[in-house]
């Protein structure tokens, strides 16, 4: 099936969609570096642009498990992959409204998997892909950072227990650049790739290139640069949660924590699992907290996020199902563009209604409790 | 009679869980030593009460922990982009 029009489309919601991604998950790797004053906020953003940007061009081994692992590829439609991004948009824009961290990936592949379940049923779907690349992985990534990240707090709180603190908190600091920059590649390597899995896949829907082709180097470029335009205007209500919510990082925290979600993010990569970032991330900022003497952690906000993350894959699902549906209904090129302009008015109304209580860089690190609109109002002091 | 068996794929890939969790906490855990190592270092170094002797030491060590950083660093970069 040729349809330029419709892959045009696809391609520019796909480019939104790592946009959005990459404003998302700005937090994960500077959150902490912002908490510490590691780094001012904007030269925190830039910097994590420029190597998200870097990072999209080191491997393709995640973007081919999202592009083959998920969803059949002789059954794929464009209105299928059209649906599922709509479904993780809306997903992503409502959770930041929120200041929820919750995972990109997990959106994506929930919207696309709800989307082709309403196309072709049930065994369009390869349950065995998301279940063992998607769930399980998922399952043990924020576990397996929490465990390590409080492993090596401990570990730097006592080998630094007889250094003055001013040297300790300069050097921790420094290393946290060191940190924030690695763990920015990684964060470009393993998230701009499941955009280019989504674009393989429309064009392979598309018939413009053959199943199991190599992802073109244009859809690298322009992925690449589409998740560093959304990091630098920085998702500031989620940089908020994750660098004042779950606990107070210290450089040493902070130094651990992203050392930790750099680590585990660049190995998965390596080995083609598409982990969440975020999950990662989460997990190490909260391992952190683990690993101080007081064991420092808000878990009411941490089982909050925690339930964000167990509904995030059915409800994107239930999103990109629905849209799919609406398209099939108003008949696929209308229906797309019926969608689209849904999801931007959507946006609008949820951008135009964060306008009251704007967070930003002049106010992301105001202390925990300060803001009501989003759900920090109920856990200003609770769990601690 | 020679049969040959292709075993299918597990549904979950444990192997290359646990290789992701031993490669990353060996990472992880060994860059944050070693980084703090030199903070300690950096710390003693500028104790005013620390001898000369000490300091020619305390800077063989940080250099060496730092160098160690680097080839962490640089070793698993490459190893991403080339395997």
């Amino acid at each position: 099936m040729h349809d330029t029009f419709l892959l045009v489309l696809v391609v520019l919601i796909a480019l939104g969609f790592d946009f959005t991604n990459g404003f998302h998950d700005t937090a994960n790797a500077v959150a902490p570096s912002i908490a510490t004053r590691a780094l001012s906020p904007r030269a925190a953003v830039i910097l994590a642009s420029v190597f998200n940007f870097i990072g999209a061009f080191l491997s393709l081994k995640v973007a081919a498990t999202v592009a083959s692992g998920i969803v059949s590829q002789t059954d794929i439609i464009l209105p299928v992959v059209f649906g599922g991004l709509v479904g993780a948009i809306a997903w992503n824009i409502t959770t930041w409204y929120f200041g929820i961290p919750s995972s990109s990936s997990h959106a994506l592949i929930g919207g696309v998997a709800g989307a082709m379940l309403a196309h072709a049923g049930t065994s369009a779907v390869l349950w065995k892909g998301i279940v063992g690349k998607v769930l399980v992985p998922s399952l043990f990534a924020p576990i397996f950072a929490l465990v390590i990240a409080a492993i090596a707090t401990t570990l730097s709180r006592r080998l630094t227990l007889k250094s003055d603190d001013e040297t300790k908190s300069w050097g921790m600091r420094a290393g946290q650049i060191g940190s924030s920059t690695l763990l920015s590649l990684a964060h470009g390597t393993n998230d701009a790739q499941k955009t280019m899995g989504i674009i393989t896949l429309a064009l392979v829907a598309n018939g413009t290139i053959l199943q199991d082709a190599a992802t073109p180097t244009w859809v690298i470029v322009v992925c690449g640069a589409a998740i560093a335009l959304g990091t630098f205007l920085g998702g500031w209500r989620i940089i908020r949660t994750m660098g004042q919510g779950f606990t107070t990082i210290s450089p040493t925290q902070g130094f651990a924590a992203q050392i930790t979600s750099s680590a585990v993010i660049l190995s998965s990569s390596h080995f083609g699992i598409p982990l969440s970032t975020t999950y990662v991330a989460t997990g190490s900022i909260v391992g952190s907290g683990v690993g101080t003497k007081k064991r420092q952690v808000r878990w009411s906000l941490a089982g909050r996020v925690a339930l964000a993350w167990l509904i995030t894959l059915p409800i994107a699902g239930l999103c990109g199902a629905a849209s799919f549906y609406v398209e099939r209904a108003c008949g696929y090129k209308v229906g797309v563009l019926v969608m689209g302009l849904a999801l931007m008015s959507y946006a609008s109304f949820v951008f135009l209604r964060s306008r009251s209580d704007k967070i930003d860089a002049g106010n992301v690190n105001d202390k925990w409790g300060e803001h009501h609109e989003a759900f920090e109002g109920v856990d200003a002091t609770g769990g601690q | 009679m020679l049969t040959t068996s292709t075993a299918p794929k597990p549904l979950i890939d444990w192997v290359s869980i646990g290789k992701v969790l031993y490669i990353s906490t060996a990472s992880a855990v060994l860059l944050v030593v070693l980084f703090t190592i030199t903070v300690y270092c950096l710390s003693t170094f500028r104790n005013r009460h620390t001898t000369a002797s000490n300091r020619v030491l305390l800077s063989a060590v940080a250099l060496t922990s730092s160098t160690g950083i680097l080839a962490v660093i640089i070793s698993g970069l490459y190893y991403i982009i080339n395997k």
